[in-house]
């Protein structure tokens, strides 16, 4: 593999501060700018190396850029791309509303852009929307959850952001199996918005008001760690948390015997995918493909984590 | 999206799954040859990588196994004949999955606003195969059931989860 000269940009125009920009060179294909949430989540990191790593191969420079969820911080950076002459935006972004004004505004700058991860809520403005099904992936981790708890207990519900669809979807994949099983009881239901440390209090607070949980179902991986790292320092190792995305945080937990299973999300290869999409749609004017796309998605337990790496399965 | 469900299910629907039906044992021939091939020529999915094939099938067998006081009721049926049940047909009214949806060629996910609605659509289709069976009265284990149905493939060791589009028993010997 060819080794890129990396410049780190820590201003632009004194307006707008990249934090942890990264500028790759390579020939002559032309500029993949490469949008996700902070890296403080090895899942969005995993998407932004994944898709780099894929477009550096295929002969792309690349600018690599964060928009910490904020939709304006989103918009400036659109505006960046736009700027630098982008000649393709992959996206993982800040809200399925927010983001339908800036992918017009790049589409309309001749800018195509793919999605990643999660959807925006238009279609037809895009070239590509590839998510995991969600729907899917939550049912298994919902079907784990209701066998580990043996059918019956209290639990407690972490959710995602409210503006990120991916939060509603997986919340209605769990319910649309636990909720048949009427010994299940909710005693809780709160958003930690995907983080750690928010999840890590929420969870703490949670647990004074409702000492008798048994299990804690999480929407995401992060409010997993969160979640466990305060069951654990109140010493209550024995409820059983499960989360979503299939991190190396959470296998090495499963692995110690502390969260129990998690739901993994084809993170890395979905990135590539979308940038192979985009080198397609660039060569050829076309992908050959329905905008909105759906991956499969794998439960992990104790029985597979070891072959997890970087949110994908080895053999 | 339940009303979707209901407008597509005699006049899309239903004709897809009869225009694609392969008979059960057929299939896990060809399966057991090459998936891939199997997949081509019987198989239907959403186009886009790692997409599963999902197969309208057709079979019968003895029952061997009926849980139908669950909310998620299903048949433990052996098509095979060797005693043992190799396809589990689905009665609900929970059914797992979104076979049905990912079997038809012109429910396209682009269509609609997002997952949330796509995957009520799935649901409004599963809730539309519920509907539309009627089980026998008492005991039905070791009678014989034929069946029409789709499900979405995982491997050769997986036994199918038929999501039934018509089901009927042979009356008791």
């Amino acid at each position: 593999m060819k080794t890129n000269r990396r410049t780190f940009v820590t201003g632009l125009a004194g307006v707008v501060t990249l934090a942890g920009t990264s500028i790759g060179h390579a020939q002559g294909k032309g500029l993949i700018a490469i949008i996700t949430p902070s890296h403080d989540n090895p899942f969005f990191k995993a998407e932004a190396v994944g898709a780099e790593a894929r477009a550096t191969e295929l002969g792309y420079e690349t600018i690599v850029l964060v928009h910490d969820d904020d939709p304006n911080k989103q918009s400036e950076l659109f505006d960046t791309a736009i700027a630098r002459g982008a000649s393709a935006i992959i996206l993982d972004n800040a809200g399925a509303d927010a983001t339908v004004a800036p992918v017009r505004r790049a589409t309309e700058a001749g800018i195509p852009c793919f999605l990643i991860d999660r959807e925006i809520k238009e279609a037809g403005i895009a070239v590509s929307q590839i998510v995991s099904n969600n729907y899917q992936g939550a049912q298994l981790g919902a079907e784990e959850f209701v066998a580990i708890m043996e059918e019956s207990g209290n639990y407690v519900e972490l959710v995602g952001r409210e503006a990120d669809t991916n939060a509603g979807i997986r919340s209605s994949g769990y319910h649309d199996i636990i909720d048949q099983y009427p010994d299940m009881i909710m005693v809780a239901q709160q958003s930690a918005n995907w983080s750690q440390t928010e999840a890590f209090e929420k969870m703490e607070s949670i647990l004074q008001a409702n000492p008798d949980i048994k299990g804690v179902i999480c929407g995401n991986d992060t409010m997993a760690m969160g979640a466990w790292a305060a069951l654990e320092a109140a010493g209550r190792n024995d409820v059983l948390v499960v989360g979503f995305d299939g991190s190396n945080d959470v296998r090495d937990s499963i692995l110690a015997g502390g969260i129990k299973a998690t739901v993994l999300q084809p993170a890395y290869r979905q990135a590539q995918i979308a940038v192979e999409q985009a080198d397609q749609y660039l060569t050829t004017g076309s992908t050959g493909l329905p905008e909105k796309q759906l991956m499969d998605c794998v439960l992990i337990t104790a029985e597979n984590a070891d072959q997890l790496e970087t949110f994908a399965l080895g053999a | 999206m339940a009303a979707l469900a209901r407008d597509i299910w005699d006049t899309d629907v239903l004709p897809t799954v009869a225009e694609h039906l392969v008979p059960i044992d057929d299939l896990r021939v060809s399966l057991a040859q090459n998936e891939q091939a199997a997949g081509q020529s019987h198989g239907l999915r959403p186009e886009g990588e790692a997409n599963p094939w999902n197969f309208a099938v057709s079979g019968s067998g003895s029952i061997v196994e009926a849980n139908t006081t669950s909310r998620a009721a299903k048949l433990q049926v052996d098509t095979t004949g060797d005693g043992a049940a190799d396809v589990t047909v689905q009665l609900g009214p929970v059914i797992r999955g979104t076979a049905i949806r990912d079997a038809m060629p012109f429910l396209i996910f682009t269509d609609f606003r997002d997952q949330i609605e796509f995957a009520k659509l799935a649901g409004g289709l599963n809730a539309m195969a519920h509907e539309r069976l009627s089980l026998p009265e008492g005991d039905i284990i070791g009678r014989t059931v034929s069946f029409e149905g789709v499900f979405t493939y995982r491997d050769l060791a997986s036994a199918p989860e038929v999501v039934p589009t018509a089901l009927s028993f042979e009356a008791p010997e």
